[in-house]
């Protein structure tokens, strides 16, 4: 690679980490969670972080699944072509909280915006 | 080159595009926070330095257009995510071409822009702001995964190019 391009990547790089940071230093402090309809904002369910518990969806494809064990949450037994949200793991993950997203049935797991 | 070997190369291509989209999203989970290698851009990085701008774009459109046939989420919100990371993607390949950048570059680019493209979609089609959050996180990844997909194809080229 050359020097130019050495510098814009190392800048790309600077820029997410000083976001991902910002995101850690001043995360919110929050302890609830919003399991929400993509399509329509509808909140289908909040829950308390810190309370270990396994919440069922009915869902286009199937069910959906969120499992909250230790202070974290992940979307877990998902019926749907693809299971990318089962692939975001555990939140928060390294400190950082970020939303778990279900494209094929419309689902959007995220801490809670006070 | 005539014209049907021309053809059959671009098949082939695509056809590979379309299988190593399949293999990854369904031997491959991703990683943490939905992150992918996006093997299936070293298709792309090959065609580009092979062949034309043209036939970047039909082998492109060929990968997420029967890939998702096949995956059964054509024409859903699935398909018109994994179309603008696509576009976006390919957009970044043909700019680098263009304007001549090393390879590795290039691929860098072309994930980080396939992950733009895949976030502003969802941005614009669900209006949550709040999944910008993902961005940096994709980036950071798409750094690494475009240098090792851009050092695949880098090797493929060679071995290709004396086919």
């Amino acid at each position: 690679m050359k020097k130019k391009e050495v510098i814009i990547i190392a800048f790309v790089a600077l820029l997410a980490l000083a976001f991902l940071a910002y995101n850690y230093l001043f995360k919110k402090d929050t302890t609830y969670a919003l399991v929400k309809d993509l399509n329509t904002d509808e909140v289908l369910l909040r829950f308390d972080i810190n309370e270990d518990a396994y919440y069922e969806f009915e869902v286009p494809n199937g069910y959906f699944h969120v499992e909250v064990k230790d202070g974290h949450y992940h979307a877990t037994d998902v019926d749907c072509p693809n299971h990318d949200c089962e692939g975001f793991g555990w939140m928060p993950s390294f400190g950082v909280y970020t939303p778990i997203i279900c494209i094929p049935n419309g689902i959007i797991v995220e801490v809670e915006n006070e | 080159m005539n014209r049907t070997r021309h053809m059959s190369y671009i098949a082939l291509l695509s056809a590979l595009a379309i299988v190593i989209n399949l293999f990854e999203s369904a031997f491959i989970p991703p990683i943490q926070f939905g992150i992918r290698f996006g093997l299936a851009n070293i298709i792309s990085l090959i065609t580009i330095e092979l062949f034309s701008y043209r036939d970047l774009i039909f082998v492109a459109l060929m990968r997420v257009t029967i890939g998702s046939l096949l995956r059964g989420v054509i024409f859903g919100s699935a398909f018109m995510i994994s179309f603008s990371g696509v576009v976006l993607s390919s957009l970044a390949i043909m700019l680098c071409h263009k304007l001549k950048t090393s390879f590795i570059f290039m691929s860098i680019i072309s994930a980080i822009a396939h992950s733009l493209g895949q976030v502003l979609a969802v941005i614009f089609l669900y209006e949550q702001v709040n999944v910008f959050a993902l961005f940096p996180i994709l980036a950071l990844s798409s750094i690494a995964t475009g240098v090792l997909t851009g050092i695949i194809a880098k090797e493929c080229i060679k071995r290709v190019k004396r086919v």
